[in-house]
């Protein structure tokens, strides 16, 4: 389709790397918001379909979900839950600060 | 050359559980395979084989004691990346799932990857059925991609022929793999192996690493139907660790390989026969519908309208699904780890930067877009309501037939590198395997010939797709049987390169 492109900026894309909490590179981003309107002009087809009154589908799930019994069993322990991290610190995951107690 | 390993897995089973073989034996013999082709053909990421002769040799002490043997005793699988191995590194193909090198080690390395704290439900069920686990499988980072070169360590190349497409064949008697798209029934399809995507739900999930939760399934890879289908048989069914597994009970797949598909309605959609089919690969498919016709098969066509959105629809809805899926992996609890300075934001960019490749990250720029704000109902909402059309045309094909027969995929294997700078049209590639996905049905992938690729060269395997409504996974394997019993490619194990 010839379509012209569904105008995805630089600085829209800059705004979605940003969202999705990627920190890319300006030859990256220039990169991703070219393909990015390629393949965002070729879904635009989906508008030519009439989906008047059609439900959507979120899922294809066939029966009610099954529940388990309700009851306890263990959980993952802590050291194992903690042995692949990269930082660990006061027995739990390192972070940075990130709330402002000043 | 033919060997133990080339037999069928029933077969393999049974000659290692009367003691004709030893599991430590092909064991030994699928480890010598891996060790000589891995370099060619990079299928395998990490090897654990003292582990895996450790496990051979408990089975063979099991039957000298004269204990009852699992119905996969001593056969080796591998199991793809995605799935966790509580003894294995598992890095779903990706280096966000490795811990950074130190000083001296290589750029990298899937040894450092992520090492879970329990086995997905599928492993643990082929480890009770006796089945030995060589080593975890080579695959498209976070199994995005249609040729596996999208690997953060190595592109997996095809034994048909290295310069293209995939698949562990040879290397053991069977295989796991996770279908979103067609990623079981396509490389099935490239190397002349059976494959089967099962019903949504069908298979538990618990443990595989998540892509795109509505359309994920785990599935089998063998040299046959009934290989797959008994594999399938140990898989599939109720698990409480999975709340989307279903409840139904497992169907009888290796006693339906051998039923009779005398007077089964076999719909053939025009829609699958259109622009872009190669012609090889179109007479190779006609060929397989016309022998089922010969073996009584009533052969009518269906219209299936909605297929040519199906490429649109799905990249709108996988990706959105993948973009939340992957917001997992931020530097914090597992993995690779960035931090150029003490701010938690630029620690989950920076992570995310160097430790996502190229396709990954375009699709999460892309599932986020259709996600955000202004843009949800566009192209998300949209999509899923076209996802209904979609399902709705298997329904009403499904008043009138009970099996859909179909082309895998347009074309056969393609080179490496050919599309991967085209993502648009590597996503076209995958037209004939999304409407199943999407629909959630189940769907198999059944060697039915050669083709010569366009461009000329050897030729290379086509597969012959059958679809079932849901929870028929057993009427496909009947006629995926019957088709294989007169099949011009009979013994695919034994002709591979």
């Amino acid at each position: 389709m010839d379509a012209p492109h569904p105008a995805i900026s630089a600085d829209e894309a800059l705004a979605i790397a940003r969202l999705a909490h990627l920190d890319l590179a300006p030859d990256e981003l220039a990169r991703l918001t070219r393909e990015l309107g390629d393949i965002l002009a070729y879904v635009k087809q989906l508008e030519e379909v009439d989906v008047t009154g059609v439900p959507p589908t979120a899922h294809v799930q066939l029966e009610r979900l099954p529940l388990r019994e309700d009851t306890p069993s263990p959980s993952l322990p802590r050291d194992l839950a903690l042995r692949e991290a990269p930082r660990v610190a006061m027995d739990g995951f390192a972070v940075p600060a990130f709330v402002d107690e000043g | 050359m033919a060997s133990l390993l080339d037999q069928s897995i029933p077969d393999l089973a049974r000659l290692i559980s009367q003691g004709e073989a030893s599991a430590e034996e092909v064991t030994r013999l699928a480890l010598a395979r891996i060790e000589r082709r891995n370099e060619l053909y990079g299928a395998f990421l990490t090897v654990q084989a003292e582990r895996a002769l450790d496990d051979a040799r408990a089975i063979d002490l099991k039957r000298a004691r004269g204990e009852r043997l699992g119905a996969l005793a001593g056969v080796p699988i591998g199991i793809k990346d995605a799935l966790c191995t509580r003894d294995a590194p598992t890095t779903a193909g990706s280096n966000i799932l490795t811990r950074a090198p130190r000083s001296g080690e290589p750029e990298r390395d899937p040894e450092r990857g992520w090492c879970p704290p329990y086995d997905a439900t599928v492993v643990a069920r082929l480890r009770a059925a006796g089945a030995i686990l060589p080593g975890k499988c080579n695959m498209d980072e976070f199994a995005m991609g249609s040729s596996s070169e999208n690997s953060a360590f190595f592109p997996v190349k095809n034994p048909w022929d290295p310069t293209r497409t995939p698949v562990a064949a040879g290397m053991t008697a069977g295989a796991l793999g996770s279908d979103t798209g067609g990623s079981i029934r396509q490389p099935a399809a490239f190397t002349g192996t059976v494959g089967i995507k099962p019903t949504y739900g069908r298979v538990s999930r618990y443990g595989l690493v998540a892509f795109a939760s509505s359309l994920d399934q785990i599935g089998p890879f063998a040299a046959d139907v009934r290989g797959a289908a008994r594999l399938l048989e140990v898989i599939a069914g109720r698990d409480p660790h999975d709340a989307t597994c279903l409840d139904a009970p497992v169907g009888d797949y290796e006693e339906a390989c051998g039923r009779d598909v005398k007077g089964l309605r076999i719909g053939v959609p025009e829609e699958y026969f259109g622009q872009g089919l190669e012609p090889g690969v179109e007479v190779a498919v006609r060929a397989a519908i016309r022998g089922l016709e010969s073996l009584g098969c009533q052969v009518r066509p269906v219209k299936l309208p909605h297929t040519r959105h199906a490429v649109a629809a799905y990249y709108i809805i996988a990706t959105a699904e993948a973009s939340s899926n992957l917001a997992r992996f931020d530097g914090v609890r597992f993995g690779l780890r960035v931090e150029p300075r003490h701010d938690l934001g630029a620690l989950y960019s920076a992570t995310r930067a160097a430790g996502f490749g190229r396709e990954v990250k375009r699709r999460i720029m892309l599932g986020t877009y259709v996600l955000s704000a202004g843009y949800y109902d566009a192209y998300y909402l949209r999509a899923q309501r076209v996802r209904t059309l979609i399902r709705r045309d298997f329904d009403e094909a499904f008043r009138e037939v009970d099996v859909i027969a179909a082309p895998v995929s347009p074309v056969v294997a393609f080179r490496l590198g050919e599309k991967i700078d085209d993502p648009l049209a590597m996503y076209l590639a995958d037209i004939d395997t999304l409407p199943a996905s999407l629909a959630g049905v189940p769907a198999m992938s059944v060697p039915c010939g050669f083709a010569t690729p366009p461009e000329g060269g050897s030729p290379l395997p086509v597969g012959l797709q059958l679809i079932a409504p849901p929870l028929e996974e057993a009427r496909l394997c009947a006629v995926g049987h019957a088709w294989e019993q007169i099949a011009p490619v009979h013994d695919v194990g034994a002709s591979r390169p």
